[in-house]
């Protein structure tokens, strides 16, 4: 029944899970120093998830999808931690939790990004490899849904384990992040668009 | 409306009324606003993507036109002076942006834009500000709601002084009682680090009460600094004018939404430091055990204020930084070092043998001068640990008081302020 899910809608992504610990802070996912006298995000590429420990098996690569534990992307604001997975190529990011600056950033810059809902398997104790381990082991095929089609409602925004032919609902991502999403990030929806409408969005 | 809204219902958080009062609207937590800004400010170490992100938005329109020039400031502190080429280039962009726009800039040497925007009052009780740099709820501690944001939400605030906020919950966090000897208002910051872990303020407004407590504004600088460490949005100091409507109804018994409270008694803290490579990884001083330590560093956005360079003279009068000691001193600001000066801190500092680093960020993310070496123990009063955070993964970096730093920076070693006092 799983196949029936329609994978489809905005921020729809499918690539290669790739796991990751709890609390992988930004200084993680590029740290300062690269930063300061890089011109851009392509030739940090090189560098993400450098001082991580234990180290990554192989490095990230384009049509991954990123499987992270509680607070991903934790510490520093500077975008460029999300700007650079990009730049490598990475479709999406399941976590956990996801700080907040961070998930901003990258429904920003058009990035989908998903948190597990609380009935996802593996919110038990352990690492956050053996917790992802209930639902997804490293190189297995996930299609993402961040928001799914109107066509199909009964769909809840969440992530299919290809390989293991499984379904784990994600929290539904906020009308606003939605619309982010769609148009490619805040910069086309602001030239698209214009103003952020003051009040309640 | 919900039964909150009621006449007689717990009444709105400090969040709830900041940010409603900048959308316009009555809004509580959950609700999505869009909400008007009073200051947008920029590091060196944002400002560049952000002026690119900013130029493409007005898709070669001239001129440039922020929304509003004198609400937006461009702070170079993150790379002083320029250590590079680039960082160099970058500097000259700001300038450059700044001449352009008529937006304000703080020179280099002026100091942290967490600390300068304050004494150039530019902060008010009540405001709405966001800043590219995750400390900038530093400014919690002058009752505003003071967020980090993301280079592209920067670009968009300069352009259209709006962004949209998911209004957060709020945890209420009242800090009284007075401190035992030797206890400063970062060992207050690094006790809630392990009091909340690394998220257990995610997404959340902490409401700050310290009417009952001895902490200085200084200390709650560095406890509102310390915040964005426990996955909080904003940590917000209740006082002045909100507080006495607070007050009020706390008396009546309604003291507004929140998620959760806590009460912390100060006198039971004790002198702490954080652990590589985790900020919430907090145990006593005592407990640490004697860590012998090459580089010590007592200033920053979290640790360089006049109370904290107080704090550190005091134990470094008329004695020496150990043999194998580097002590760096790096003023928060300009007026904090003329201060120094003034009261004779600096004279304290440069007699201990100490070096005094221009004001601003320092070595704090590796990206100044002030590197650790290999396998060397950095003590620092910074706000954060992770592994090559001070710009060499192969090094320790422990987080601690600036009375802690100053009396391990005379030992060679990890010291408890108290021993020996």
């Amino acid at each position: 029944m799983t196949d029936r899910r329609n994978m489809t809608g905005v921020g729809g992504a499918s690539g290669t899970a790739r796991i990751l610990p709890d609390n992988v802070n930004t200084d993680y996912i590029i740290s300062s120093r690269r930063k300061r006298d890089a011109s851009g995000p392509a030739e940090l590429v090189p560098f993400i998830f450098e001082d991580l420990l234990p180290p990554l098996s192989h490095p990230i690569q384009a049509g991954d999808i990123i499987v992270a534990g509680w607070n991903f992307g934790c510490g520093s604001a500077m975008e460029i931690a999300a700007e650079v997975l990009k730049a490598a190529g990475v479709k999406a990011l399941v976590a956990r939790s996801v700080a907040r600056t961070f998930y901003r950033n990258a429904v920003n810059l058009g990035l989908p990004v998903l948190e597990l809902a609380e009935q996802a398997p593996g919110a038990g104790v352990g690492t956050a490899v053996t917790r992802a381990a209930a639902w997804c082991v490293e190189g297995d095929r996930l299609a993402v849904a961040f928001e799914v089609s109107t066509m199909d409602r009964d769909t809840p925004a969440g992530v299919r384990n290809v390989t293991q032919g499984t379904f784990v609902p994600c929290l539904p991502p906020s009308r606003f992040a939605v619309e982010l999403v769609r148009h490619g990030g805040l910069i086309p929806y602001y030239l698209g668009v214009k103003e952020i409408p003051r009040g309640i969005i | 409306m919900s039964d909150s809204r009621k006449p007689g219902g717990p009444g709105p958080t400090l969040a709830e009324r900041i940010l409603g009062a900048h959308a316009g609207v009555d809004c509580r937590a959950g609700d999505l606003v869009g909400a008007d800004l009073d200051l947008v400010y920029l590091t060196d170490g944002s400002a560049p993507a952000v002026i690119k992100l900013f130029r493409s938005l007005r898709m070669g329109a001239a001129p440039l036109s922020l929304f509003d020039p004198s609400k937006v400031v461009l702070s170079i502190d993150h790379y002083v002076p320029a250590p590079s080429a680039a960082t160099a280039r970058y500097h000259q962009l700001m300038r450059s942006f700044a001449a352009e726009t008529g937006c304000r800039l703080v020179e280099e040497g002026r100091g942290v834009c967490h600390q300068v925007l304050g004494e150039m009052g530019l902060v008010r009780e009540g405001a709405l500000v966001v800043g590219a740099d995750s400390h900038t709820v530093t400014y919690g501690a002058r009752g505003a709601f003071a967020t980090g944001v993301g280079s592209t939400d920067a670009a968009v605030a300069l352009a259209g002084g709006r962004l949209w906020f998911r209004v957060p919950e709020s945890i209420r966090l009242v800090l009284h009682g007075s401190r035992g000897p030797g206890v400063g208002g970062k060992d207050v910051a690094l006790y809630l680090n392990r009091l909340f872990g690394t998220d257990g303020a995610a997404y959340c407004a902490v409401e700050i009460y310290a009417g009952d407590s001895d902490l200085s504004r200084d200390d709650l600088a560095a406890i509102c600094n310390t915040s964005v460490e426990w996955g909080a949005k904003a940590a917000i100091v209740a006082g002045g004018r909100l507080d006495g409507e607070r007050c009020e109804s706390e008396r009546e018994g309604g003291n507004g939404r929140f998620r959760q409270e806590i009460a912390v008694d100060l006198s039971r803290i004790e002198p702490v430091v954080a652990l590589p490579h985790g900020v919430d990884n907090v145990v006593p001083v005592v407990e640490a055990g004697p860590v012998p330590v090459s580089l010590c560093v007592i200033g920053t956005c979290s640790g360089g204020r006049l109370d904290d360079l107080r704090e550190a003279a005091a134990a470094l009068r008329g004695r020496s930084v150990h043999a194998g000691v580097r002590l760096l001193v790096v003023p928060a600001s300009l007026s904090v070092l003329e201060n120094a000066l003034r009261e004779g801190l600096v004279e304290v500092f440069v007699r201990a043998g100490a070096t005094i680093v221009p004001p601003g960020c320092g070595p704090c993310c590796g990206t100044g001068n002030g590197v650790p070496g290999d396998g060397e123990n950095a003590l620092s009063t910074a706000n954060r640990n992770f592994r090559g955070r001070m710009g060499n993964a192969e090094a320790n970096v422990f987080l601690a008081s600036p009375l802690t730093v100053a009396v391990s920076a005379v030992a060679g070693r990890l010291v408890d302020p108290r021993e020996g006092a």
